[in-house]
C-alpha cells in the first residue's frame, strides 16, 4: 500500500511537472479573459472531465470578469487535474481534451461524473431540471465547486431541490469513505480557498442515507479548481495545491467505483 | 410375400439366413460334368441340323434347352442347406414379458397391450403350444427388474419402470446353467431404465443366444400430446429466473392450442398457452415460474389434455427444484477505476443472494477492497493460493493486464475454471483480453473466443456496436429481459449501442455465442458475449467496456432495471454451476417407491482436487422423517466419486446429506433431494418403440415381430446355435422353384418350336 506521505510527495513533484508542461494557457492571468471553448471529443469510454455549461437566467453583470461563471478555471483547471489523475492513479484518463456540456445534452449521460463551477449563479429551466434529475437518479455524480457565501449556497440548495425534491444536502466530514478512497484525508476542511469562509463538505445521498450512493458533492466555500488551474503559477503554496489535487483524486476514484 | 417365398424355396427365409449351403453330388463330379458337356454338345448338334431357322431363334432354342439340362444336372449335384436346430424338448426358451405400466395402455382397440400379450402367449394359444412342443418354456415378467412367472396370464402392469437391460441380464443369469436356445422379449420398448443396453446385448451375443423381440402397441398414436422431457433448473439461487424447458411430442394435433401449467407443491407457478405447430412432431416450450423460496420444491408440469387423446397419462411430468439460499460470492478484479465497476456493483448489490467482492487497483500497488467479508480478506491483493481463490464461486476480470498476475496466479485462474468448476468472466476494457496481453496464458486457454487478432492501440477510438441476442442467447436465463420471450426480444431491440475497445477473435469450437454486435451500416456480426464449458467450469467473455450505458444512456428511462436485471442474471449464471467441495446426488433423481437408488457423492479437498481416501457416509432422511446412514465406497471407476445404494420404500421427497471425513477435515455436503413417487411413471414415452426392439434382435441374431405376427416365432426359434442343437441337412433339389423354372424353360422351348413350325 502506498503511504500518504509518499503519495503527497508524488503529487508535489507531478504538480511541478504538469505545470511546467502547460506554459501557454493564460500564464499569469489569474481570473483572465473568456476562453475559447474547444469542441467536445467523441466519447470513447475513457474518463473525461465533463464541465456543465449552464444558463444564469437574468444577467446582472457577474460575467464581467473571466467569462461566464460556469467556465471559471477552464480549461487549465481540468487539463492540469486530468494530467495529475493520469499520472497518479490507474484511471484511464483523457488529458488533452475535456467536455463542456449542457444538462439537456443527451451526450451528458455518457459522462457519469460531472463538474460544475460557480453554482451560485446557476439557474435551471424545466428541461434542465428533468435532465439533471434523470442524470443523477440513474447513477450520475456531480461535483459543485468554486462558490462561497450563504447566498450562493442557498441558490445551489434551491436548484438541487428542483431536481431532487426529496433529497437534501448532508454535511460530511473526514470520516466519510470519500476521504479515504485514494488518499487518507482526515481533515479535508483544512484546505481554504476564500479568506473568511470556513470550507465544509456537503453531499446528497440516495434516500438521504449517507451509507448509500453519493449523488452530489459540494465543496462549500471552497474552490479546488482554482488550485488546479494555477498549480504552476506560484499563487498558492504547493502544499495547499497538493491538498486540492488529493481531494479531487479521491472524488473521482470514489465516484467511479461506488 | 414371406409365405410365397417359403413355398417356392421350400424353407422360410429364417432358415436360409441361418443355414450353410453345401453340395453332395449323387455321382462323381467328373461324371456330372461329362454329362453336362454331352448334353450341351447334343443340343448344339441337333439345333444346327434343323433347317429354316433364323440365327436368333436357333440360339434362343439352344439356350432354353441348355438351361433345362443345367437345372437337372444342378439338381444332381444335390445342393443342401445345413442348419443348426434345437433338439426338441432338450432346450429352454425364455419368454420375458413386459409388466410395466405402459402395457396397461389401450391403444390398439378394446384390449390393453398386456391383455393382447396375455392372449397371444396364453397356455392355450397355438403359438405357446407349438413352442412348448419343442422347448421347455420359462416365463418371466419384467419392469424395473425381472421375476419368474408361471404363465403369461394376469400381467399386473404395475411396474413403474421398463428396464430392458435388466430384463435381458436377469433372464440370462437365471438360466445360465441351462441350455438356453433363445429369449423372446415381449414389450412396447418404452425403455426408461436409464442403463446401457450394450453390455446386456454383448453378453447374449457371446453365448450366441438370439433375442426375438415382439412389439406390443401402436408405433404412432393417431392423436396425442406427450410431455417427453422436462428440464428444470437443477439448483438455482433464490430469486433466479426459473425457466422450465418442456419437450412435447405431438401426434395429430397440428395448429391446436395447448395450455401448459407448472405447479410447485400444488401451487400454480406458471401457465402458458401455446399454438402447436402445423408440421413438426416435437416442439420445445418454455414456462417461466414465479420466484420460489429457498428449499426443495416438487414441480408438476402438465399439458391440459386435448379432446380424444389416445393416451392422457403422458400429459404430465414431475421433478424437484432445490432453491439455494446463497449468497454466492464473486471476486471482481478491476485494474482501473471506471464506471463499469461502480454500476456493476450497484446492479448486483440489490440481490441478497449475491456478494460481489471487488479488488480495485486504484494505482500501482494500491488497492481498494470493496465488499470484503472482513478486514483481512484480500489484504495482500489478488489471492496467491488456490484455497483462498477457490472459495469464490465466480471471478470477473475487468480491465486488468495479464502482467498484473504472477504466472502461478494465471494458472490458478485457469484451474479455477477447469478444476474448481467456477465461472470466470472477462469483460472488455483497454487492458483486457488480447489488449491486456492474455494471449498464450492459461486464462486465454479457457476463454470462449480466441485472442489471436492484433491487439488495438491504447488510444484507438472505441467501436460502437448494436447488440442483439443470438438464438441461444434468447433462451439463456442470463439474458431474459422480459416476462415473455417476445417482451424480452423487444427490449433487446430497443437497447442503445455500447462500445468495444478489444479485438475479439473467432469463437472457439464448442463455445456458444449469446450476444453479437454489429456496427451501424455493416452486415457482419462480432461476438459480444459468449460462453464455453472448460473442464468442470464455464468461462465467459463480455466484450463491451460500458454496459453501464444501459443504465445511464439518455434513451433509458430513469426507472428502467435492464442493467441491474441483466447483471444479476449474468452473475447468477456465472456461479450457478460452481460445485461445492462435497456434493451428493441420487441416480436416477426420481424413482417409484420400492425402486433402488444409487447415491453418488463427489468429494474434493480445499484445492478441489479429487479425494479417493475419504470416509463418506450419506444420510438419507425419508419423507416420514426417519434417518438412515448409507456408507459410500469409492467407485474405483472415477476419481473422487463415492457410491452406495438404498431402496426408496416410502413415497415422497427424500433429503440427502453426506459427510466426508479425511484426517481432521470433516466436510458436509450441500443437501440434495430425491423424489419417490409413481405418478405418470413409465408412460412418458408410451408409443411402441419398434426400432429399439429391432436393434436388440438384430444385434443378437434374432428377429423382430409385431405382436400380430408373433405366431411366426414357432418356426423361427427352432433354428439356433445356442443350447443343445443338432445339425440338419435340408435338401434343396426338390424346391418347388426348381420344378417351376424347369417347366418354364421347357414350355418356352416347346412354344417357340411350335411357332416356327417344328413339332
Amino acid at each position: 500500500m502506498m503511504r500518504l506521505g509518499r503519495g503527497a510527495i508524488m503529487v508535489l513533484l507531478l504538480t511541478a511537472a504538469v505545470t511546467a508542461s502547460a506554459p501557454a494557457q493564460g500564464r499569469g492571468e489569474r481570473g483572465g479573459g473568456a476562453q475559447q471553448i474547444e469542441p467536445n471529443p467523441r466519447y470513447d469510454g475513457r474518463f473525461t472531465f465533463a464541465r456543465i455549461r449552464y444558463s444564469m437566467g437574468m444577467d446582472f453583470g457577474f460575467r464581467s470578469r473571466g467569462g461566464p461563471p460556469w467556465s471559471h478555471d477552464y480549461p487549465r483547471g481540468e487539463r492540469n487535474f486530468t494530467k495529475i489523475i493520469s499520472e497518479l492513479t490507474a484511471v484511464h484518463t483523457r488529458t488533452a481534451e475535456s467536455v463542456v456540456i449542457e444538462l439537456t445534452d443527451p451526450e451528458l449521460f455518457k459522462y457519469p461524473v460531472a463538474y460544475m463551477a460557480e453554482p451560485g449563479f446557476w439557474r435551471m429551466q424545466e428541461p434542465e431540471v428533468a435532465a439533471l434529475s434523470a442524470y443523477l437518479k440513474k447513477g450520475g455524480f456531480i461535483l459543485f465547486d468554486d462558490f462561497r457565501g450563504p447566498r450562493e449556497w442557498a441558490n445551489l440548495e434551491f436548484q438541487m431541490q428542483l431536481a431532487l425534491p426529496d433529497l437534501r444536502f448532508i454535511k460530511i466530514d473526514g470520516t466519510h469513505p470519500i476521504f479515504d478512497a485514494f488518499y487518507r484525508i482526515p481533515q479535508p476542511e483544512a484546505l481554504e480557498s476564500y479568506g473568511g469562509y470556513q470550507p465544509s463538505f456537503w453531499a446528497i445521498f440516495e434516500d438521504n442515507d449517507p451509507k448509500k450512493r453519493m449523488i452530489a458533492l459540494a465543496n462549500r466555500d471552497n474552490d479546488l479548481s482554482e488550485y488546479w488551474e494555477f498549480s504552476g503559477e506560484g499563487y498558492f503554496p504547493v502544499d495547499l495545491t497538493n491538498e486540492a489535487y488529493k481531494l479531487g483524486i479521491n472524488y473521482i476514484v470514489y465516484a467511479l467505483s461506488r | 410375400m414371406d409365405a410365397l417365398l417359403s413355398l417356392l424355396f421350400k424353407y422360410p427365409s429364417r432358415v436360409w439366413e441361418r443355414g450353410e449351403l453345401v453340395w453332395s453330388p449323387v455321382a462323381p463330379a467328373w461324371m456330372i460334368i461329362a454329362l453336362l458337356v454331352i448334353a450341351v454338345g447334343v443340343t448344339v448338334w441337333s439345333y444346327r441340323r434343323v433347317q429354316g431357322l433364323s440365327g436368333i431363334h436357333r440360339v434362343t432354342l439352344g439356350l432354353l434347352r441348355i438351361g433345362a439340362f443345367a437345372l437337372v444336372i444342378g439338381a444332381l449335384l444335390r445342393p443342401t442347406l445345413v442348419v443348426a436346430s434345437a433338439v426338441p424338448q432338450r432346450n429352454v426358451l425364455a419368454i420375458v414379458l413386459d409388466d410395466s405400466r405402459s402395457m396397461a395402455l389401450k391403444d390398439g382397440g378394446t384390449e390393453t397391450r398386456a391383455q393382447a400379450v396375455s392372449r397371444t402367449f396364453s397356455d392355450s394359444a397355438a403359438l405357446v403350444k407349438a413352442l412348448g412342443e419343442r422347448f421347455a418354456l420359462r416365463f418371466y415378467r419384467f419392469s424395473a427388474d425381472v421375476r419368474p412367472a408361471s404363465s403369461a396370464a394376469g400381467l399386473l402392469t404395475a411396474g413403474t419402470r421398463t428396464d430392458l437391460a435388466a430384463a435381458l441380464d436377469g433372464a440370462r443369469q437365471e438360466l445360465s446353467g441351462l441350455p438356453l436356445s433363445g429369449v423372446i422379449v415381449v414389450s412396447d420398448g418404452a425403455d426408461n431404465g436409464g442403463k446401457e443396453l450394450d453390455p446386456a446385448l454383448i453378453a447374449l451375443r457371446a453365448r450366441k443366444v438370439p433375442v426375438y423381440t415382439v412389439g406390443a402397441g401402436l408405433e404412432r398414436f393417431p392423436r396425442d400430446v406427450a410431455i417427453e422431457r422436462v428440464a428444470l433448473p437443477s439448483r438455482p439461487l433464490v430469486g433466479a429466473n426459473l425457466l422450465v424447458d418442456v419437450t412435447l411430442r405431438l401426434r395429430g394435433v397440428a395448429n391446436e392450442s395447448l395450455t401448459l401449467t407448472a405447479e410447485s407443491d400444488g401451487r400454480l407457478v406458471a401457465t402458458e398457452t401455446i399454438k402447436l405447430p402445423a408440421r413438426e412432431e416435437t416442439m420445445r416450450a418454455r414456462l417461466r415460474m414465479t420466484e420460489l423460496p429457498v428449499g426443495t420444491h416438487r414441480i408438476t408440469v402438465r399439458a391440459k389434455a386435448l379432446a380424444n387423446e389416445t393416451v392422457a397419462e403422458n400429459n404430465e411430468a414431475h421433478g424437484l427444484v432445490q432453491v439455494r439460499g446463497g449468497p454466492d460470492r464473486i471476486l471482481y478484479v478491476e485494474g482501473e477505476p471506471r464506471p463499469e465497476l461502480g454500476f456493476l456493483r450497484r446492479a448486483v448489490a440489490v440481490d441478497s443472494a449475491l456478494q460481489l467482492v471487488a479488488l480495485l487497483r486504484s494505482a500501482e500497488q494500491k488497492y481498494l477492497r470493496l465488499g470484503v467479508r472482513d478486514s483481512l480478506e484480500l489484504v495482500g491483493g489478488f489471492p496467491t493460493d488456490r484455497k483462498e481463490l477457490f472459495e469464490f464461486r465466480g471471478v470477473i476480470l475487468g480491465s486488468i493486464e495479464s502482467s498484473f498476475f504472477t504466472p502461478d496466479q494465471l494458472r490458478m485462474l485457469g484451474e479455477f475454471v477447469s478444476q474448481r468448476g467456477g465461472g470466470l468472466m472477462v469483460i472488455g476494457g483497454r487492458a483486457a483480453l488480447a489488449e491486456g496481453g492474455y494471449r498464450g496464458t492459461p486464462v486465454a486457454e479457457v476463454l470462449p473466443v480466441s485472442l489471436d487478432r492484433t491487439p488495438r492501440g491504447a488510444e484507438d477510438p472505441a467501436t460502437e456496436l448494436r447488440i442483439k441476442p443470438t438464438v441461444a442467447g434468447l433462451s439463456s436465463p442470463a439474458l431474459q429481459l422480459g416476462l415473455t420471450d417476445s417482451a424480452s426480444a423487444k427490449r433487446w431491440d430497443s437497447l442503445p449501442p455500447l462500445t468495444v475497445v478489444n479485438s475479439i477473435g473467432s469463437l472457439r469450437p464448442g463455445a456458444t455465442a449469446l450476444l453479437t454486435g454489429r456496427i451501424d451500416g455493416q452486415t457482419t456480426d462480432q461476438t459480444v458475449f459468449a460462453s464455453q464449458r472448460f473442464g468442470r467450469g464455464t468461462a465467459f467473455v463480455f466484450s463491451p467496456q460500458d454496459s453501464w450505458l444501459w443504465k445511464m444512456h439518455a434513451e433509458i428511462p430513469v426507472d428502467d432495471v435492464t442493467h441491474s436485471t441483466l447483471w444479476r442474471q449474468i452473475a447468477r449464471t456465472l456461479t450457478e454451476e460452481s460445485p461445492e467441495r462435497v456434493e451428493i446426488s441420487a441416480v436416477p433423481g426420481r424413482v417409484a417407491p420400492g425402486e433402488p437408488v444409487e447415491l453418488r457423492a463427489r468429494v474434493a479437498d480445499e484445492q478441489f482436487l479429487d479425494v479417493n481416501d475419504a470416509t463418506v457416509v450419506a444420510r438419507v432422511t425419508t419423507p416420514s422423517g426417519r434417518e438412515t446412514d448409507v456408507p459410500l465406497e469409492w467407485s474405483l471407476a472415477e476419481n473422487g466419486v463415492y457410491t452406495g445404494r438404498f431402496i426408496a420404500e416410502e413415497s415422497g421427497v427424500y433429503s440427502l446429506g453426506a459427510e466426508s471425513r479425511r484426517g481432521r477435515d470433516t466436510t458436509l455436503a450441500t443437501p440434495a433431494a430425491l423424489l419417490a413417487d409413481d405418478q405418470g411413471a413409465d408412460v412418458e414415452q408410451a408409443e411402441l418403440r419398434a426400432p429399439l426392439l429391432r436393434r436388440i434382435a438384430q444385434e443378437t441374431g434374432g428377429r423382430y415381430y409385431p405382436l400380430a405376427e408373433a405366431d411366426k416365432l414357432a418356426d423361427d426359434v427352432v433354428y439356433t446355435e445356442s443350447g443343445v442343437t443338432v445339425r440338419e441337412a435340408l435338401d434343396l433339389w426338390d424346391m418347388p422353384i426348381v420344378f417351376l423354372v424347369l417347366a418354364l424353360l421347357l414350355g418356352a422351348e416347346w412354344a417357340l418350336r411350335r411357332s416356327r413350325g417344328m413339332a
